[in-house]
């Protein structure tokens, strides 16, 4: 999973728009982006029916909280660093940052989620 | 709501679940939850106060031929200013304007520090120097 977010992130995360879309968004989208990723994750993986997809007999909350959640939080640490890497934290502060970090996580959720079906 | 199934869910699985993997979900969960919680005492209670950038010197440098003056931006508001137009002006000891230089700050995010450098003709230690932003552009 971090190989698809990190595969995802890379391509990204250099470009202005990321850090833009992050500057121009309110908290409130923000968390309906985050809303948005964690079930579009889940539902790629359990729900979809991609070739792949993964056995989902253990009923929804177990596989929602072992594996999609997890995985969330493994996108959202892979945007941080990449982030990181790329210098564009340098001198913000927290909510911007979280906010930035939150834009370049749904294309790191949706690498994280594909990788799955993959591997 | 949602806790409450989950904890339910946690008793039911609890004996085929290794406990490494128990703690990963609890960190994942945690974290999760704690950008969440965030996102959501900023939506209530984050500042929404218009882009209020303030400009001061950090250090001057002489280069050949002309003066490096270092400066650091910092936006107190809650808003982000794009295009930040930055101005310096230099007096002499009668208040004249000896020189003027600006430059552009693509952003200055809110409560977050941006840097940057103005040139000068002028020793701006022979004078009296004075950094503010102009103006700027929403984003």
């Amino acid at each position: 999973m971090t190989a698809g977010a990190l595969f995802f992130a890379f391509n990204v995360a250099p470009t202005e728009e990321m850090v833009l879309i992050g500057y121009k968004m309110t908290p409130w989208h923000a968390l309906l982006l985050l809303v948005v990723s964690l079930l579009i994750m889940h539902a790629i993986v359990y729900t979809v029916g991609f070739k792949g997809q993964e056995p989902g007999a253990d009923g929804f909350w177990p596989l929602f909280f072992q594996f999609s959640v997890v995985g969330y939080a493994i996108a959202l640490a892979v945007s941080l660093g990449v982030l990181w890497i790329f210098g564009r934290l340098h001198g913000l502060g927290l909510e911007v940052l979280v906010m930035t970090v939150i834009v370049l996580g749904f294309p790191a959720a949706l690498g994280a989620a594909l990788s799955r079906l993959i591997l | 709501m949602v806790v409450v199934g989950h904890s339910r869910q946690d008793e039911h699985r609890r004996q085929k679940t290794p406990l490494a993997e128990r703690a990963v979900a609890l960190l994942g969960l945690v974290l999760v939850l704690g950008v969440a919680g965030l996102l959501v005492y900023y939506s209530v209670a984050g500042d929404r106060s218009p882009a209020d950038v303030r400009v001061r010197p950090v250090e001057v440098i002489a280069l050949e031929g002309h003066h490096l003056v270092r400066f650091e931006a910092f936006n107190r508001g809650g808003e982000t200013a794009a295009q930040v137009k930055v101005v310096g002006t230099l007096q002499d000891r009668q208040g004249r304007i000896m020189e003027e230089s600006t430059v552009k700050l693509d952003y200055v995010p809110s409560h977050s520090r941006q840097s940057g450098g103005l040139y000068f003709q002028h020793d701006p230690s022979q004078g009296r120097l004075r950094l503010q932003a102009a103006g700027y552009s929403d984003p």
